[in-house]
């Protein structure tokens, strides 16, 4: 039977692939924390040659000391990241968790080819964790602040609800960045972005985020949740807030094309963000 | 044919849904007759979703060739044929291809019946005389005994010569008994031979036996239209000429007149209003010369005057419509949730004394629906500031079919159009919606707030189940709003009393109580919805049930009554007693009121360009200023998002007296004079602001609600969630000198005397007196320190504010010429006015004597990077004053008080050209704030300027300023100013229209229009300051008015943009209508008594009796105003900046956009 909220046994599900790597492995701490928040069941995927006995599995996957019990194993063999995708859909995860970098690392890349591919086909929220960071999520992690900048745009509008419905899961506080970008003009229909005229700033103001509120974040969640206005460059700013703000993580709900010039916030803050980033692709 | 309409008033006031007529002779001369103008006004109808009946007893050919054919609208399935006497119905499919739709075939054994009846009666007819008749037998269920064969076609217009004709044939010819005997001839075989039920008739040349007539066709209508849509009988309109008895037996049209449709009380369950039948009515327009039924109403006048009965109702029906002119209207289409709250404020309605937003009945999340009464404010804790409350939300609605919840969202809506008629503050709504099972209902909503009735609120509501039948629920009533702050207290509901429900409820600190009373009523039809009402803590309502098939329509209509405690003693016998006369009035008087009150507003605004869009933007800007104008109450004033949206808290600001007022002074002088004396009640408050901040007279409150109190937050969060100081209330003193203006603005131009005798001199001597005491004397010269002026950047306190000191010195000098104007001419009211204000003779004096001293800023210095790149315009001379300006207080004041700029631009603020110059541009293109941008620090110590603030003086008291400093100053300032105020684009776009800089000016003026109509600014109100500011820009900048207290002035500068424009200014009781046709005339029509002193600015004014006049340009400037025709004048009077586009300098923006 399909993993369906509408069926009576439905339990959520987490996905972790791992490829045998460290730095795979350091993305597990936090796929533990997040089924431990989301009361889930936690799916490691190992995509191999051929299927391994258990106890050599967790040898090769670099866990370390884990509670088995608690944990599903996967052992597709086959193209790794179809094999992570079709768990997904299978298992209608609430969460696909990853390191941004495997086995070949290359941190000169944003992420690994496999990452890469996953977060731009999946529909699934992916939390990317950057491995090298100090002070990547162990399994007790409790994130407190979650960081969603929101450009004041009707596509991102669409997707923030499950964005803010995972924060309020997980017990994080919110914090919604607008950054204004100086020359952009909105240009579809309900986009809002800063105030224009501010005459009477001191309700303009309260008058602007109650407004932008009211558009994006319609179901607002059962979380502390505020707004902020920034100007300048995107990518610098969110990572300045979170920073400023000890964020524990940012959700970036994005339109999953990577290519070229594309997604240059996306890439901007997985290059740099210190903390895990959730990534929600735009249906 | 005014006496036709004259007789049948009702065809301009009854809306007729069915209308049915006989053709020959009624619509039409003959058949021979050009119908393309009956066929016109019916295509018209048809379109306005009349369905029309052509009740006939010929062949469907015969019509069809002669008007059915010359109509191809779409809705042409509304048009239906009678035919062949009642034996068939046609209509017409999608395409307009007719469609028998009922078809009466006599059996075999009656066809015999009627060839024995008509060869029994001509026999008989020809056996007894020498008379010859022939028989027409192949007609379709009957047959025709011809009396007359050799008058072939006989026009109905001949009616009496015919009957002479014929009888004079029968008796001629032996047959004695005439017309009449054949008639019973036939009347008798049809019963010898058995035909039961024959239907026999005239038409004078024939007697027709057959089974069928036009009672036949009747009968149709009332089951198929009537009945099966739901459409009263009332609301049907039948038409004939032959209704009255024609040679001694009943005319053919009176088989039409049936019992059931004339009767009163056939139609429904209730009559639309109490003067008006409820049964179909009929009337005649033939020659009827022996008179008509009692049924009948007689109007005569042939065909000409049944086409003036179409016509009638053709207008009528678009009354009620939306208007056709897309300037005219507000359109929003669709369903965006993220919109919804910005489309609430720009489709908001309002009277004045009361505004509601356009929100969506059903109250779809995304929604938030407010009714906002003027005056009724209250906090939510002793410490707290008022605002206003939100009003129990009386547009309520919710429709349930088979238990489903209709609403607006994607997945279900069809379709759905939101129009404002700009025109008369109406609110359409049309929305179809698909729901489960794939029914489709279609929703119709009208809504507006009478703007002669300000305490009234209307609605109706029409569901149409489309394609289904099923149970509908409509639910109506006045929601109580569970979460605003502040709450309202409800004293008391009642659901069921009273004939309606009601709320009574009381502001918490304020005290005030208010009323709502709704009456609701399902419209006549052959529905009978059944009524309920309940009350729970949500609100009170009314529930309407009913059971409805395909296209039957059920009409909900809701009447209320809205009245406080501020307007009346007994605030919930008033909001009921007015429920009930709404009511009573009905739904379409009330909306043919609406018009008329709109109609006669509009007419003294009545502002025109040859440019469509800009015509819709300035049509918005008049119908919300209108829409805030509240002319009942001098007890409050205009908020500055007037009655749309609460997010100023309904406070009253400096624009109500520099933005909104001059627009009232100028079109509707009560309204205006209101708002005056709004401040002249709360000039305690004002004194008490004064004497607070050591202080004498009255310093009005920055922020104010009724009392005048001031109402300006202390401090607030701002973007970065920090709290920061409001200084604005503290510092913002000239909003003292902006009441004086408008003070005196008001009086010039209505020349209301009495006004300046008692309120309008108080306010000025209150303000003057503060002035006085504002300033602070350094070596004979007074300067107003730590103050904010309109530039709201530079928000911390600066010194000599060049706009304050300004308007302070003009203010001083006004005050000081009441008191001479008052003890000269009103000596008995300024005695009283005099030992009212404890006044002191010296005290003009001093006023002179500040305003002579008043410190009018520095010579130039200019700093910063930017300067250095840009030096200041040379100046002509050392000042940006006018000899005249600086000489006026020369007896009264120090001589030698610096006053203007150096190098001809005028300093802002002490020290402000000391500050960082930041070149804007470089900012450009930005969509953000240029403080939030920088920084409030860096802001705060650079030139940037938030809006007009010199720019405002140079528009206010250009007389003053030497005309190389206001075109130097404009230079200066333009580049420097961000517009981060809405007040701020009209305001230059004026300025510059003055200075002939007209792409600039269309710039603005294109910027001002749009701030409601983009980008989401107007969720929390309209900016109701702003357009007024636009209004201004037109006639003040366009236009080139000016004001003195002798007369007006214009110099028109046309944009390029548009050609033509006209507007209307009251002018001391006379009307002066402009025309102004771009460099090429200006003409005037004034009406009314005595004479208005008009000039072209910079020439002399002339006086001018009622009449008409033109001026015309002369290449370079305008001539005197003379007599249409009068040889023109030597005299041009040319203005700098007429050398056309090539005095325009690079600006921050492309101004060509």
């Amino acid at each position: 039977m399909i993993n369906h909220p509408d069926n009576g046994n439905y339990q959520r599900a987490i996905i972790i692939p791992l490829d045998g790597s460290r730095t795979a492995a350091r993305a597990f701490g936090a796929a533990e924390a997040v089924a431990r928040l989301l009361e889930a069941s936690l799916h490691v995927v190992y995509v191999g040659k051929e299927p391994q006995p258990e106890e050599q599995l967790l040898r090769l996957l670099n866990l370390g000391q884990v509670n088995t019990k608690k944990i599903i194993f996967h052992q597709p063999t086959g193209q790794i990241v179809n094999a992570i995708l079709e768990l997904g859909t299978s298992l209608d995860a609430s969460m696909i968790v990853m390191s941004s970098h495997g086995r070949t690392h290359d941190a000169g890349l944003v992420a690994g080819s496999v990452t890469m591919n996953v977060i731009q086909q999946c529909d699934i929220p992916v939390m990317v964790v950057r491995p090298l960071r100090q002070g990547t999520p162990d399994r007790d992690w409790q994130p407190g602040r979650m960081l969603i900048p929101h450009d004041g745009s009707p596509v991102t509008a669409s997707e923030v609800d499950q964005v803010f419905s995972l924060a309020q899961m997980m017990g994080a506080d919110i914090d919604v960045l607008h950054v204004a970008v100086s020359a952009r003009q909105p240009v579809e229909a309900g986009a809002f972005t800063g105030p224009r005229y501010l005459d009477r700033p001191h309700y303009d103001w309260s008058g602007w985020a109650d407004e932008f509120m009211r558009r994006f974040a319609a179901r607002q969640p059962e979380a502390n949740i505020r707004l902020v206005y920034r100007t300048g460059g995107t990518v610098a700013e969110t990572l300045a807030f979170a920073r400023e703000q000890h964020e524990d993580m940012i959700a970036l709900i994005w339109r999953g094309q990577m290519a070229g010039e594309r997604a240059a916030t996306v890439k901007g803050i997985l290059r740099q963000t210190e903390v895990p980033v959730l990534l929600k692709r735009i249906k | 044919m005014p006496g036709c309409l004259a007789a049948f008033p009702q065809a301009a006031q009854h809306l007729f849904r069915i209308i049915a007529f006989d053709w020959d002779g009624t619509a039409v001369s003959d058949r021979r007759a050009d119908a393309a103008p009956v066929a016109a006004a019916l295509e018209e109808l048809l379109e306005l979703e009349v369905f029309i009946v052509i009740v006939t007893g010929t062949n469907f050919g015969n019509i069809d060739r002669q008007v059915c054919s010359l109509i191809n609208s779409p809705h042409k399935r509304r048009l239906h044929v009678c035919t062949n006497r009642g034996s068939e119905v046609y209509g017409f499919d999608e395409g307009g291809s007719p469609m028998l739709i009922y078809h009466k075939e006599a059996t075999p054994h009656e066809n015999e019946l009627l060839d024995r009846i008509a060869t029994a009666v001509r026999q008989d007819i020809e056996g007894r005389s020498r008379v010859s008749v022939a028989v027409v037998f192949d007609r379709l269920n009957r047959r025709k005994i011809d009396l007359i064969p050799e008058w072939p076609d006989p026009p109905k217009s001949q009616i009496g010569k015919l009957i002479k004709k014929t009888e004079a044939r029968l008796r001629d010819g032996g047959f004695a008994g005439g017309i009449h005997s054949a008639f019973e001839l036939t009347a008798y075989y049809s019963r010898r031979f058995g035909l039961a039920g024959a239907r026999v008739t005239s038409d004078v040349k024939h007697i027709e036996v057959g089974l069928t007539d036009k009672s036949d066709s009747m009968r149709w209508i009332a089951g198929e239209l009537c009945r099966k849509r739901n459409i009263p009988f009332a609301d049907m309109l039948i038409g004939g000429d032959e209704f009255g008895p024609v040679a001694g037996f009943e005319g053919s049209d009176f088989h039409m007149v049936l019992p059931e449709l004339a009767a009163p009380g056939a139609a429904g369950p209730a009559a639309e209003a109490e003067d008006w039948p409820s049964g179909s009515t009929y009337i005649s327009v033939g020659p009827e010369p022996n008179g008509v039924p009692a049924q009948v109403r007689y109007l005569g006048g042939g065909p000409a005057c049944f086409l003036e009965l179409l016509q009638a109702q053709i207008r009528l029906h678009r009354q009620l419509l939306p208007a056709d002119d897309p300037a005219a209207v507000l359109e929003e289409t669709g369903f965006n949730h993220l919109r919804e709250r910005e489309i609430e404020s720009l489709l908001a309605i309002g009277n004045g004394y009361l505004g509601s937003r356009g929100s969506l009945a059903e109250q779809v999340r995304s929604s938030a629906p407010a009714t906002l009464v003027a005056g009724l404010y209250d906090k939510t804790s002793e410490e707290s500031i008022e605002e206003l409350i939100v009003a129990p939300d009386w547009i309520f609605t919710r429709i349930t079919v088979n238990g489903e919840h209709l609403y607006a969202a994607k997945k279900s809506l069809l379709e759905q159009r939101r129009i404002l008629d700009l025109s008369r503050g109406v609110l359409f709504r049309e929305w179809r919606h698909r729901g489960h099972d794939n029914r489709i209902t279609l929703i119709r909503f009208t809504r507006f707030a009478p703007l002669a009735d300000p305490h009234g609120l209307v609605e109706r509501v029409t569901v149409r189940p489309e394609n289904y039948r099923g149970d509908i629920h409509l639910k109506t009533g006045l929601k109580i709003c569970g979460g605003c702050v502040p709450a309202l207290q409800i004293i008391e509901k009642d659901a069921g009393k009273n004939g309606g429900v009601f709320i009574e409820a009381r502001t918490a600190y304020t005290g005030i109580t208010l009323v709502q009373h709704q009456r609701s009523a399902a419209a006549p039809g052959f529905i009978e919805p059944a009524r309920d009402s309940q009350s729970d803590d949500s609100g009170v309502f009314e529930n309407w049930r009913w059971r409805a098939a395909p296209g039957q329509p059920v009409t909900i209509e809701k009447y209320v009554g809205i009245y406080t405690s501020r307007e009346s003693a007994g605030p919930a016998q008033e909001a009921r007693s007015h429920a009930g006369r709404l009511s009573k009035r009905g739904f379409t008087g009330l909306l043919l009121d609406q018009a008329e009150a709109w109609r006669q507003r509009r007419a003294a605004v009545a502002i025109s360009v040859d440019d469509p869009e800009s015509q819709q933007w300035l049509n918005f800007a008049c119908y919300h200023l209108i829409s805030a104008g509240n002319p009942h109450d001098e007890r409050i004033s205009i908020s500055a998002r007037a009655l749309t949206g609460s997010i100023y808290k309904g406070h009253i600001f400096w624009d109500a007296e520099m933005f909104i007022l001059p627009f009232f002074i100028f079109t509707h002088p009560p309204t205006a004079r209101n708002m005056l004396m709004y401040r002249f009640h709360t000039l305690s408050a004002a004194r008490g602001n004064a004497i607070k901040k050591g202080y004498a007279g009255a310093l009005f409150s920055w922020e104010a609600t009724a009392t005048g109190a001031d109402m300006t937050p202390a401090a607030v969060l701002d973007a970065k969630g920090e709290v920061v100081p409001v200084l604005s209330g503290k510092l913002e003193h000239h909003i003292s000198a902006a009441v004086a203006w408008g003070a005196w603005l008001y009086w010039n131009v209505s020349g209301d005397d009495s006004f300046m005798a008692g309120a309008g001199a108080e306010l000025l001597i209150e303000t003057a007196r503060f002035w006085a005491s504002r300033v602070t004397a350094r070596d004979g010269v007074f300067h107003i320190l730590g103050v904010e002026g309109p530039d709201e950047y530079h928000d911390e306190g600066v010194d000599d504010n060049f706009y304050t000191n300004l308007t302070a010195r003009w203010n001083l000098r006004r005050a000081a010429e009441v008191v001479e104007w008052l003890k000269a001419g009103w000596p008995q009211e300024w005695q009283l006015l005099a030992e009212k204000l404890g006044f002191d003779d010296g005290e003009p004096a001093r006023w002179r004597q500040v305003a002579a001293g008043m410190h009018l800023g520095p010579a130039a210095r200019v700093a910063g990077k930017r300067a250095e790149k840009k030096p200041l315009p040379a100046g002509p001379r050392e000042a940006g004053l006018t000899e005249a300006a600086r000489g006026a207080d020369a007896k009264g004041g120090p001589a030698g008080a610096p006053t203007g700029t150096a190098a001809g631009v005028i300093e802002q603020f002490g020290g402000y050209f000391q500050l960082e110059d930041i070149d804007l541009g470089r900012l450009e293109p930005r969509w953000a704030p240029v403080d939030v941008l920088l920084g409030h620090e860096r802001t705060v110590a650079s030139q940037l300027v938030k809006q007009a603030d010199v720019v405002m003086a140079l528009y206010l008291l250009e007389e003053e300023l030497d005309p190389a400093a206001v075109r130097n100053s404009f230079d200066y300032y333009e580049p420097r100013t961000c517009h981060g105020s809405s007040l701020s684009p009209a305001i230059y776009g004026l300025v510059a229209a003055r200075l002939g800089l007209m792409e600039t000016a269309w710039h603005y003026f294109r910027r001002g229009a749009r701030i409601d109509l983009t980008y989401g600014n107007a969720a929390g109100g309209i900016h109701v300051a702003a357009l007024g500011g636009l209004w201004q820009q037109v006639i003040m900048g366009f236009a080139g008015v000016r004001i003195t207290r002798e007369g007006i002035y214009v110099y028109p500068r046309l944009p390029g943009q548009w050609g033509k424009i006209e507007f209307t200014l009251l002018w001391r009781n006379m009307q002066l209508r402009f025309t102004v046709r771009r460099e090429a005339e200006t003409g005037v029509e004034i009406a009314g008594e005595g004479e208005a002193k008009l000039g072209i600015f910079g020439g002399r004014l002339t006086p001018l009796a009622a009449g008409s006049y033109v001026s015309r340009w002369g290449g370079d400037g305008w001539g005197d105003f003379k007599r249409p025709g009068a040889e023109p004048g030597a005299g041009v009077v040319a203005l700098p900046g007429d050398q056309g586009p090539a005095g325009e300098k690079g600006g921050l923006f492309d101004k060509s956009s």
